[in-house]
């Protein structure tokens, strides 16, 4: 399973890997822990990380 | 070492820290009991380990907000998804030896939501087994 960093926003009224609700936090997670972390409304994608080596529209879609 | 109270107890599902919304943690290892007794004098019998069953039991409130127990953890049910699965006897310390994080990818087999009374808080189990080969394990040390 691969994973990519990027830079996240907690838009859930819990904290999420230690990062607290309305924190900007840059991580690696797995496609299927970032799509159910969005599904579930705990995250949004902000952003491609800087020091990552994808594309920046590599399931940006994902993003609300 | 002092004799602990469950008070700040973590848990944390699928990285979504829900220490705050539970209330009850369960956790049990059972080798199965084998018996190969053979004729003693002592009449004894005898006993090896056979497989291992766990699971790992966490009364939550019931909150339907984003991120919040039934948005975290149905999902996870109903589409028999693997997820890390963490618990540790206090929030405010790291992990460490005196501080072990129990942890594993673990399968929401039994989820109990709804299970509301009028006038009461609601609250349901919600049940993990292991879903792979390393079961759950105590850890004194984080995952990086």
């Amino acid at each position: 399973m691969t994973s990519k960093k990027r830079r996240y926003l907690n838009t859930g009224s819990t904290p999420f890997r230690g990062h607290a609700p309305g924190d900007e936090f840059v991580a690696s997670l797995t496609a299927d822990e970032e799509r159910r972390a969005i599904a579930r409304g705990s995250i949004r994608v902000v952003e491609a990380s800087k020091t990552s080596s994808r594309k920046a529209d590599d399931g940006e879609g994902d993003s609300t | 070492m002092a004799k602990g109270t469950a008070l700040k107890d973590s848990v944390d599902v699928d990285g979504v820290d829900l220490s705050n919304m539970a209330r009850a943690v369960v956790f049990s290892s059972e080798h199965e009991r084998i018996d190969v007794s053979g004729f003693s004098a002592s009449g004894a019998n005898e006993f090896v380990a056979g497989q291992t069953d766990q699971t790992l039991t966490i009364t939550f409130y019931g909150a339907y907000g984003a991120g919040e127990t039934h948005a975290t953890l149905y999902p996870i049910h109903q589409g028999r998804e693997v997820v890390m699965v963490k618990w540790r006897a206090d929030q405010t310390a790291p992990v460490s030896a005196t501080n072990p994080e129990l942890r594993g990818n673990g399968l929401l087999l039994t989820y109990g939501s709804p299970n509301r009374t009028r006038g009461e808080a609601e609250t349901f189990e919600a049940q993990f087994v292991a879903a792979d080969e390393d079961g759950f394990q105590f850890y004194a040390a984080a995952l990086p």
